[in-house]
């Protein structure tokens, strides 16, 4: 069966259709707070969360092994992710995003789980690398390395390639942006526990 | 691995006999030796490798650095391998030591070169191979909690760990979807 066979059936799949997300704030506000003014609000201040929150994802540097060295030459002059407001932090505190860069194994698993319940949510994961995405070249007969990133925490953004090249970091980071400029307050709260919810059902296909 | 592979390789890298100063220095205490592609080994049992290794550590020219020290896994028995050198080269010697692998158990080399503590440590986890008298031989690499030496040849990867465990969409993606798309599904696609 190729690839792209698979996509297909996958995306037919009822499981795995996109689901209308759940708004509370915005069902709070149109039913008890005069309605329209209430939702014009909202809708103003996910304009400017949103362009604030994507102008300036901080990311926190996980480099696991040689895709690393690929985040740092495009941390670097040359593809310069500074110019998208990504800015690299050493502390999971202070980070909008994570990009785990490489092999994970079994023993880094847990201090993976550990930094991403210590981001602040909203929270985002970008896998970059084969490694990162499924296990890579570990896939068959590994005995520490874990399958995929996923397995531990929920991924928004795969990012193929052994490595990836340089071009397909900044791709990643842009459809980070869209994603984060879709965003409403109204959907943020509880973010993390929904995003779980929809990682657990991702897993469980029929 | 079985005789022949084994044949094969020694074969191919062609065994030439001791030198007689090793073999003078070295010959009661091993079970056999020889020079192969220009380093000389020595194969010995576990009860004369500390002696013998006292013995070259104590030489006029002492073989005084232990650049190495591994293990292998040759199916019927574990082998672990002591890397010497002497002088400001690298005149090297590597001594043998074969264990059986039910009971794979050696001295440990700690009070020679107290380097030896993360190699030992390293081959014990990796290996199953019990250092006798090593000061803290926990896991160095592995995480702790780790059942199994997973360097032996026989060792298989824990499947029902959900973080190892192969991905069904992947292994068998017809199970996964329910057999192959009918006529009307992908008619109605």
């Amino acid at each position: 069966m190729g690839l792209r066979e698979l996509e297909d059936r996958l995306r037919q799949l009822p499981g795995n259709l996109p689901r209308a997300p759940e708004q509370p704030l915005r069902r709070w506000a149109q039913t008890h707070h005069e309605g329209g003014l209430s939702v014009a609000f909202i809708n103003v201040v996910d304009k400017v969360l949103d362009t604030g929150r994507a102008c300036s994802t901080w990311g926190l540097q996980f480099g696991l092994a040689c895709c690393a060295i690929e985040m740092m030459a495009v941390g670097a002059s040359r593809y310069d992710l500074d110019r998208f407001g990504v800015f690299f932090r050493g502390s999971p505190r202070q980070a909008d995003a994570m990009l785990v860069a490489g092999t994970l194994t079994l023993k880094m698993a847990d201090v993976l789980r550990r930094l991403y319940d210590q981001m602040p949510e909203p929270r985002y994961v970008i896998a970059v690398g084969n490694c990162a995405i499924s296990g890579g070249r570990f896939y068959h007969h590994a005995y520490s390395v874990v399958r995929g990133v996923d397995r531990v925490v929920p991924v928004d953004i795969y990012v193929p390639g052994c490595p990836p090249r340089p071009e397909s970091f900044i791709d990643a980071i842009r459809k980070l942006h869209q994603l984060m400029r879709r965003e409403s307050i109204a959907d943020t709260i509880g973010h993390g526990e929904r995003q779980h919810e929809d990682f657990f059902r991702k897993r469980e296909l029929p | 691995m079985s005789e022949g592979q084994e044949q094969q390789i020694a074969s191919v890298s062609s065994p030439e006999p001791l030198s007689a100063e090793l073999q003078e220095i070295a010959g009661d205490l091993t079970t056999g030796g020889c020079v192969r592609a220009g380093r000389p080994e020595l194969l010995t049992t576990p009860e004369n490798l500390l002696p013998l290794l006292n013995r070259l550590h104590e030489l006029p020219e002492p073989y005084s650095r232990l650049t190495d020290l591994c293990g292998v896994d040759w199916g019927d028995r574990v082998q672990v391998v002591y890397a010497l050198c002497r002088g400001y080269g690298a005149e090297m010697v590597l001594v043998k030591v074969d264990l059986p692998r039910a009971q794979a158990e050696v001295p440990t080399v700690t009070g020679l070169w107290q380097l030896a503590f993360w190699p030992e440590r390293e081959v014990a986890e990796m290996f199953g191979v019990t250092f006798v008298g090593h000061p803290n031989c926990e896991h160095l690499l592995l995480p702790e909690g780790f059942v199994g030496y997973p360097l032996l040849k026989d060792y298989e990867y824990d499947r029902s760990n959900p973080l190892l465990s192969p991905d069904p969409l992947r292994e068998d993606p017809d199970a996964v979807l329910g057999g192959p798309p009918s006529e009307d599904e992908t008619g109605a696609s």
